[in-house]
């Protein structure tokens, strides 16, 4: 097989995702489009405040000391892998979701006074009439530019994996900074969305059938040039 | 089938380059590319690049010295070249074996980039965590690290940059060490501390790119000289002749350093270990450019102090 897979996720999934990408035989290099920086936030008073909506790990790993004041209450997870670092971090898991965080708001019961701790980029959710939400803002992710030595990689032939819409935006910025040329290159997007904010032009944009690393993997050892 | 633009290309190439298909091994081809045509004037279609996957990228799982050395690295870059199925080998000299076939020669050493090696996961050998785990499977790392620090233990850890990375943010171990020079071909030079060459001893051959071409074939030779830095290749020469007076082979815990001095001269600084570490030997040199005479007398002082825990992995010359 030719030509290179690029991820460009941040840490710590970056080198995860790399690693598991040469394991089954891409040619795969690590070039993070952002990194992720804990922004301070202010805590609500705990007693005001019944459990957790968790959109990213992002929040867990970079939430600090401020996240004790609320260990013991139930998280709502967007994901297993979410959860799973919740878990570890000292919290309750009241519900790993799998079809994106408004399905995860829209299982919560009613009554219950939610916490969102989030990043400064967040989709914008819609509680249930019964469900009150505040947001905290705990982390950001700082756009960083994709290095020159891409360039004659892409010459070979180029898969990106994109697992965010932001990540999409910038990969697109980065492309035209660097004159890639978008027929050399293949994108494979974690979700429909990601596709729409990565435009057109590419050689092709494979949509994964789910969310996850995994299927993304599977797609670049089918795809990848 | 790779369906790079130079395999397409309507321009005859002047010469086909061999390389190793990593991303770091194409980066390296992309600039000896670039320096070829800058220096004979040539279009970019004139050089291709012709990627080859070496056995040592296919099998990640094992020290390299388990499974055939540094030939895994060159093995199948030889069969082509010999073969005629490329003109030049592309390669980072430390990778290169130090007895070559007859067939062949270094037609051109690169500049010399950075030498020196860059520990990942801490800012430096004393800061180091007591006890940590260090990944890395090559045998001069190893024994040096314990060296120094012999509170640390090691474990395997091979594969390009970025397994390495992913090893190492996965947990597998607390440090690792990765070469400066690939990580700022890659433009990671965020990635990792670079180590005080004085006080961390790279490997021979450390940060430099030769072009090895058959040595019957005039043209490609001729056409290499033209980026060959000659200071880089006094050095790469006598490092590489320090190794071939030692007998040293990729079990062999050997670190060297070899610099331009004041004048004309080159110093050498050279050191071995016992694979635990326990043991250490050094010694210096000093030499012109050319003149291995001085390397081999080091070579054979080294061999001749070398202590119980050592000389078993060295059989001199």
């Amino acid at each position: 097989m030719g030509g290179y897979v690029l991820v460009v996720r941040p840490e710590p999934g970056l080198s995860a995702t790399v690693a598991a990408a040469n394991a089954v035989g891409l040619n795969a290099i690590g070039y993070p489009l952002f990194d992720i920086e804990p922004r301070e936030w202010e805590a609500p008073d705990p007693d005001t405040i019944d459990a957790l909506l968790i959109g990213s790990a992002n929040a867990i790993r970079h939430g600090g000391e401020n996240l004790k004041n609320f260990l013991g209450k139930p998280v709502y997870a967007v994901g297993q892998t979410t959860a799973d670092i919740a878990r570890d971090a000292g919290f309750e898991i009241a519900l790993a979701g799998t079809g994106g965080l408004q399905k995860v708001i829209d299982a919560v019961p009613a009554n219950t006074r939610l916490l969102r701790i989030a990043g400064a980029e967040h989709e914008t959710l819609f509680p249930p009439e019964s469900v009150e939400m505040c947001t905290a803002i705990a982390y950001e992710s700082v756009p960083r530019e994709l290095p020159e030595p891409l360039r004659p990689l892409h010459d070979l032939g180029l898969t990106v994996l994109l697992h965010s819409a932001a990540a999409a935006k910038q990969f697109v910025q980065e492309s035209n900074r660097l004159a890639l040329q978008r027929d050399r290159i293949a994108l494979i997007v974690i979700g429909p969305r990601v596709a729409q904010a990565a435009g057109n032009g590419w050689r092709a944009i494979h949509v994964c059938d789910a969310p996850n690393d995994r299927a993304m993997l599977d797609m670049a050892q089918t795809v990848a040039i | 089938m790779n369906d790079a633009p130079n395999s397409t290309a309507k321009t005859k190439p002047k010469i086909r380059l061999g390389t190793r298909n990593s991303p770091l091994a194409m980066v390296q081809a992309v600039e000896t590319r670039a320096r070829l045509c800058a220096a004979h004037g040539w279009g970019e279609d004139e050089v291709e690049l012709v990627p080859v996957v070496a056995s040592g990228d296919k099998v990640l799982d094992r020290p390299l010295a388990e499974i055939g050395g540094k030939a895994l690295w060159t093995k199948e870059l030889d069969a082509w070249l010999g073969e005629g199925r490329i003109d030049a080998a592309v390669h980072s000299a430390k990778d290169v074996e130090t007895i070559r076939p007859d067939a062949f020669h270094f037609a051109a050493c690169l500049p010399r980039a950075d030498r020196r090696d860059a520990l990942v996961g801490a800012a430096s050998i004393a800061d180091i965590p007591k006890g940590a785990v260090v990944g890395t499977s090559a045998p001069r790392r190893a024994s040096q690290l314990l060296n120094l620090r012999p509170d640390c233990s090691v474990v395997t850890f091979r594969g390009n940059v970025a397994t390495r990375l992913g090893k190492l943010e996965a947990g597998e171990a607390d440090v690792t060490f990765l070469a400066a020079a690939g990580l700022e071909r890659l433009g990671q030079t965020d990635v990792g501390a670079p180590l005080d060459e004085g006080a961390w001893v790279p490997a021979a051959g450390q940060g430099v790119i030769v072009l090895e071409c058959r040595a019957d074939d005039a043209v490609a030779t001729a056409a290499l000289a033209a980026i060959d830095d000659a200071p880089t290749r006094a050095e790469v020469e006598a490092e590489r002749a320090l190794l071939a007076g030692l007998g040293g082979t990729c079990h062999s815990p050997v670190a060297v350093l070899c610099r331009h001095s004041v004048g004309a001269s080159l110093s050498m600084r050279a050191a071995l270990f016992s694979p635990d570490g326990n043991e250490r030997i050094e010694g210096e040199a000093s030499f012109a450019p050319g003149d291995h005479a001085p390397v081999k007398a080091l070579a054979a002082d080294l061999l001749a102090r070398a202590t119980p825990g050592i000389a078993p992995h060295f059989g001199g010359a």
